[in-house]
């Protein structure tokens, strides 16, 4: 009888004819076959003549010395051999050509990626960064006052030294006061307040120093519309405008 | 070669507030190649492994307080970076929709565009091949021939029977086969 | 520990005092107030946790100071040197960020750059403003 339904149905679609054999098995098997079959596997494995051939069954057998301590060890051990050999075995036997081939690596990873993996992970998860307070002992604190020391070291050790150098990398360290400032900006949400008391000549230095082309830059800055100059400015007087197409024209030709 | 906790003790820890992110840096520490690699052989490039890595593993943080600990932690993680790779691809075919050639030669396209593709030889061959195959079917692949891993397993990663399994994976061989020996 | 902060901001304080002496003018420390509004928009815009600022500053302020001691005479050579910089860092970037945030460093420390020029735009605006006024009333 058809326990699911639907494999019912696909057959009653693809073969009807199947049906009156209501899945008839005519194969025949040993009684108490299913019942003994595990037992009789394991026997298999290890006993060099198997169980059910042994004729003469004495009680006076031996076994060696720790047999049974090491059965079950045994016994894993050949199913682990022989469930690593099935993916092996099976694909030989689906293609040869296959087997042969090999698992040879052919990607590539950048350096040094799965050791930061964790961290930038880890980063991610966390919840974003409470506000660090100048009395905290967070790590990023530390690292801070550690790259204030190295840097004022250095500017010191510069600036005693070698007072005629002046083209070297200028680089403003991290100082503890600026990550404070920062800070402070944040948890006020006073960007725009703290931008409007910046002079223009600290901008004008800051963006030089980036490399920048300041100019250019305003240019480049979107028009104001309240700046546009008036009709007025533009035609000062039609005659001039007239004059001056006339002399365009003038130096095209004797070109 | 360092040590690895065992699952169990991972788990516990994890459950624990205090020991939760070490708990965690050290599963993904654990995990990370075989995942990565998985995610890899899906997606062809590394910065989309890379993406799928972390957003899978942001599923891993939020998800495993819950995991039921029925089946083994590896077989869960298998699971949701399959998952997380077939989206990904389904969503990538989406994007590039505008063009109405097989989406199978984009990735094909991509592999060919690695800076140490060589068509001649046979395990770039064999990558080629290998993308030729519906995801799903190429995942089966994949986990087989490469991760070694039992049908058994194999069914709970990829929600689908045994039997479906082993059958998929035979036509694989037979398809990737034809490929290397024929084109 | 506190007290040991306590030393060493106390010590720095007077280093830097020192420094301030002997500097006729000292452009790094008007530099701090925009120092600060960069990492607060920075920190703002990238959404960055404590784990990755701890990795991205050190890393940003080597780029920072690549980016600065580019010199040359030419417009486009000085281009081409900023554009290999960046992509150099990139990498890393991408590493301590991923991908997606990494491209936006690179857009909002554009835009950042752009909000100070809007800014001077403003106040050249207002002043040349406050001049016709006063002329005007004259």
């Amino acid at each position: 009888m058809f326990n699911n339904k639907d494999i019912l149905k696909e057959l009653q679609d693809i073969s009807p004819a199947l049906i009156p054999l209501q899945q008839l098995n005519v194969f025949t098997v040993p009684e108490n076959y299913f019942t003994n079959f595990s037992e009789i596997v394991l026997l298999e494995m290890i006993a060099e003549t198997p169980a059910f051939l042994s004729s003469e069954v004495t009680n006076t057998m031996e076994v060696p010395a720790g047999y049974f301590d090491s059965l079950a060890d045994t016994i894993l051990a050949k199913i682990k051999i022989t469930h690593i050999q099935s993916t092996a075995e099976e694909l030989k036997e689906l293609s040869p050509a296959l087997s042969a081939t090999g698992n040879d690596n052919v990607f590539t990873v950048p350096s040094r990626y799965f050791e930061d993996l964790s961290e930038i992970i880890l980063g991610q998860v966390k919840p974003v960064a409470k506000i660090v307070e100048m009395r905290s002992h967070s790590s990023f604190m530390r690292y801070a006052v550690a790259a204030v020391i190295t840097g004022i070291m250095g500017l010191s050790l510069f600036s005693v030294l070698d007072k005629k150098n002046v083209e070297t990398i200028e680089n403003t360290p991290l100082t503890a006061s600026i990550i404070n400032d920062a800070n402070k900006i944040l948890q006020t949400n006073s960007f725009d307040k703290v931008l409007e008391t910046v002079s223009e000549d600290e901008i004008i230095g800051y963006l030089q120093k980036n490399g920048q082309d300041v100019n250019a830059a305003l240019v480049a800055a979107s028009v104001d519309v309240n700046e546009l100059p008036s009709a007025d400015d533009y035609i000062i007087n039609e005659d001039a405008l007239n004059d001056f197409l006339k002399e365009l024209n003038i130096k095209d030709y004797s070109n | 070669m360092s040590e690895h906790l065992d699952d169990k003790e991972l788990l516990f820890q994890f459950k624990n507030e205090a020991t939760r992110e070490s708990a965690f840096t050290r599963i993904i520490k654990k995990y990370q190649e075989k995942i990565y690699w998985h995610i890899r052989r899906m997606v062809v490039e590394h910065e989309d492994a890379n993406d799928v890595m972390q957003n899978m593993f942001i599923k891993v943080w939020k998800n495993l307080e819950n995991f039921r600990e029925d089946s083994q932690l590896y077989t869960w993680l298998y699971r949701i970076a399959t998952n997380e790779s077939l989206t990904f691809l389904e969503q990538q075919k989406k994007r590039a929709s505008t063009s109405l050639s097989d989406e199978n030669s984009h990735l094909a396209s991509r592999l060919q565009a690695d800076k140490h593709f060589d068509g001649n030889k046979l395990e770039w061959k064999l990558q080629l091949a290998i993308q030729q195959l519906p995801e799903k079917q190429r995942a089966v692949f994949n986990l087989r021939y490469y991760d070694e891993m039992p049908y058994a397993e194999m069914s709970r990663v990829l929600d689908t029977s045994e039997g479906a399994l082993k059958a998929s994976y035979h036509h694989a061989v037979k398809k990737v086969e034809d490929y290397i020996l024929n084109r | 520990m506190k007290h040991l902060l306590l030393i060493i901001t106390f010590f720095l304080s007077g280093l830097s005092a020192l420094q301030a002496q002997e500097r006729d003018n000292d452009p790094a420390k008007k530099e701090q107030k925009i120092q600060a509004l960069y990492i607060a928009y920075m920190s703002r815009e990238l959404k960055l946790t404590e784990v990755e600022a701890q990795k991205f500053w050190p890393v940003h302020s080597q780029f920072d100071s690549e980016i600065r001691s580019v010199r040359g005479e030419e417009e486009l050579k000085k281009q081409q040197e900023v554009l290999n910089i960046k992509k150099r860092y990139q990498d890393r970037f991408i590493r301590i960020l991923g991908n997606d945030r990494a491209n936006d460093f690179y857009r909002k420390d554009a835009e950042f750059r752009k909000k100070l020029v809007e800014r001077l735009k403003n106040m050249r605006q207002q002043n040349s403003g406050n001049k016709r006024m006063q002329m005007n009333r004259n």
